[in-house]
């Protein structure tokens, strides 16, 4: 079954709670340095109001993941956060030649049989793209690669 | 005019022509890849020219640049990334061609575009530059507080399928671009504790967490690239004579971006992205079907790619006749005009006129070999993105992407920035707040509250200080325009919706 959402209730409601974000986050700024923010929040509080308002009256339902599968979604998510943990404390060139042949494996698995000789391909695709661009980047563009215990 | 001539057989040298042939095509490769911008590619390419002399240094950066802000259509039109900021208005009909597998119509258009614009651009140079000079240095603060609210008028064009959800997400975007440091008061804002926030959102960490990862996110969920090839490639063989000809049909379109791209070229600080967003919004506001918009429209396309290439010879306006730079990789070109012992001003088109003149005529001959470089490297670029399974392009686009931010300043939490703004953009998507408002947000939101701060700041003295926003005539014209252009767009809309004409649900540009 195809989950629906009110979308004008979520927008609003999203609206609310990040004026309510920064206006607690605001902290004692000068005139000079609050006039600006303190505007646009008054507005963004009243057009989230308006749709809150329009979700009632009026609302836009909507598919809540209208791309289709939301597991691979949640999953692509859950690696991207991975990914960025693994470039913080393990290293880049480790964590990204992983992530890509892990990513690009699952999402072969889901339109192909994959066979061990098949991931042996993957892995060196990987190696090769990931190394590639990090010597590019690395020894060409010269940028500092982030210090960690592994490349 | 005699300096002028003594320069046309300097460039035409051989090694002239390879070093501007060479920079075109450098540029190019790396204004396709998100996240490294023009001013990133000058100065990483900076370097390589210390060794040449004067005019071939300058004529290979000239190049570079040029190259780079084309080399963003690439992207933008392929797989919906804008390779530069300056590309953002580019994906707004680009992508939704190339989905209609029209991408190589699309390449073709926007590299016309791109050597019109580059033309116009440094024809204006040549002959404009004092006058218009003169005119740039009377935009004040006012001034640009009102060509960023002019700027922000798009959003109305950008939510033709709910204007409040529109404005929502540009107030998101004018918020995260108040987080770091206040540009006037000088105060640390909205860094919820974390010093690395102090630096604010970068607009392109912004730009490419907003438009590369909810694209990727829907490529995964849909287990399948954007793109599709044709069944049958020979499908994609199309002439090039019948785009051209479509292009230049409607001169006015060029015109009006190329004018407007001149105009916001010399307003030191606005830069090809402010450019190509306000020609891409009169071009549509102007237009006999603005509803196509959006949805592959090639006159949107042609409208941003030749405002941002006239923006590239535009800005060198104030930079070599006050030294003031137009946009952020002319620094770089001022900072080489220094290393060579030469100064912006009146001397520069008297005592080293050759050279100038050289370098304005090699920035002409750089947008003429856009034309060959760029229809050869656009198909192949097309067809390696259309022959990459979709479980390789996924995982390269990311790596890309992931490297492209981290190199911008060096800093990891740019990344984790980048990619929570885009898991946070995907599901924005979902409840119909896209990305192009809050993006838009972003860029002028920052000039706006310059401009607005400055001005009050200016008026502390007088009864109501805001008046000052309307001091002078320019100030008026603007506010007029801003106007003029909300009623322009919201009019239409609301008579459409009284006649019931309106189709609900459908994206508006670059939202698909």
């Amino acid at each position: 079954m195809i989950q629906r959402i009110n979308s004008d209730l979520v927008a609003g409601a999203l609206g609310v709670v990040v004026c309510a974000v920064f206006w607690f986050n605001r902290g004692t700024l000068s005139p000079l340095s609050g006039a600006f923010p303190d505007a646009v929040l008054v507005v963004m509080l009243a057009v989230s109001g308006a749709l809150l308002v329009k979700g009632v009256i009026s609302a836009d339902i909507c598919p809540a993941f209208p791309d289709g599968n939301a597991g691979r979604v949640m999953a692509m998510i859950a690696g991207l956060g991975l990914w960025w943990l693994g470039i913080r404390y393990v290293g880049f060139l480790v964590t990204s030649t992983t992530m890509f042949f892990v990513i690009a494996l699952s999402l072969a698995a889901a339109v192909e049989t994959l066979s061990l000789r098949r991931a042996l391909f993957f892995a060196a695709v990987a190696i090769v793209i990931v190394g590639g661009f990090y010597l590019v980047f690395t020894q060409i563009l010269y940028i500092r690669p982030f210090r960690t215990p592994l490349p | 005019m005699d300096l002028l001539l003594a320069a046309i057989p300097q460039i035409l040298q051989p090694h002239m022509l390879i070093t501007i042939f060479v920079g075109v095509a450098a540029g190019l490769l790396i204004g396709s890849l998100p996240g490294l911008t023009a001013t990133m590619a000058l100065a990483v390419l900076l370097p390589f020219t210390f060794n040449m002399d004067a005019l071939q240094g300058l004529a290979a950066l000239g190049a570079i640049y040029m190259g780079t802000i084309y080399g963003g259509a690439f992207t933008a039109i392929l797989i919906n990334t804008p390779g530069t900021p300056s590309s953002i208005a580019t994906t707004f009909d680009g992508y939704p061609m190339a989905k209609q597998g029209r991408a190589l119509e699309a390449i073709s258009a926007a590299t016309i575009a791109s050597v019109i614009g580059g033309l116009v651009g440094v024809t204006a140079l040549l002959v404009l530059a004092p006058p218009l000079a003169r005119l740039a240095v009377t935009f004040g603060p006012a001034e640009m507080f009102w060509v960023a609210v002019l700027g922000l008028t798009l959003i109305a064009s950008l939510s033709s399928d709910s204007l409040l959800k529109g404005a929502l997400g540009g107030c998101i975007g004018l918020m995260l671009g108040t987080i770091g440091v206040s540009p006037v008061g000088g105060e640390t804002r909205f860094t919820f504790g974390i010093p690395a926030m102090q630096g604010g959102v970068s607009l392109i960490v912004a730009l490419i967490g907003l438009f590369v990862i909810p694209e990727i996110l829907s490529m995964a969920a849909r287990g399948r690239a954007a793109l599709t090839a044709p069944a049958d490639m020979s499908l994609e063989r199309f002439n090039f004579l019948p785009v051209l000809r479509k292009v230049i049909s409607k001169p006015v379109n060029i015109i009006r971006s190329c004018v407007i791209g001149q105009i916001v070229a010399i307003i030191p600080g606005a830069g090809g992205n402010i450019t190509s967003l306000v020609a891409y919004n009169e071009s549509r506001r102007a237009s006999k079907d603005p509803e196509s918009y959006g949805k592959g429209n090639v006159d949107g396309l042609v409208a941003s790619e030749s405002s941002n290439n006239v923006m590239v010879a535009g800005s060198m306006i104030p930079l070599l006749t006050l030294g003031i730079p137009g946009a952020p990789p002319d620094a770089v070109i001022l900072g080489v005009l220094m290393l060579h012992g030469l100064r912006p001003g009146i001397e520069l088109f008297t005592e080293s006129g050759v050279l100038t003149n050289g370098f304005i005529l090699s920035m002409g001959l750089a947008a003429l070999m856009m034309l060959p470089v760029g229809l050869l490297g656009g198909r192949l670029v097309y067809r390696s993105i259309l022959k990459t399974p979709h479980y390789f392009l996924i995982p390269t686009i990311l790596i890309v992407t992931i490297l492209g931010t981290y190199a911008l300043r060096n800093n990891v939490t740019d990344v984790l920035i980048m990619l929570g703004m885009g898991v946070a953009g995907y599901f924005l998507r979902i409840i119909g707040i896209y990305a192009a408002p809050i993006v838009l947000g972003l860029i002028l939101g920052t000039i706006a509250e310059q401009g607005y701060t400055q001005t009050i700041l200016g008026g502390m003295a007088d009864a109501v200080p805001q008046l000052r926003l309307l001091d002078n005539v320019l100030s008026q014209i603007l506010f007029a325009l801003v106007i003029l252009a909300l009623i322009s767009t919201l009019l239409p809309r609301w008579l459409g919706r009284k006649r019931g004409t309106t189709g609900p649900g459908t994206p508006p540009p670059g939202n698909e």
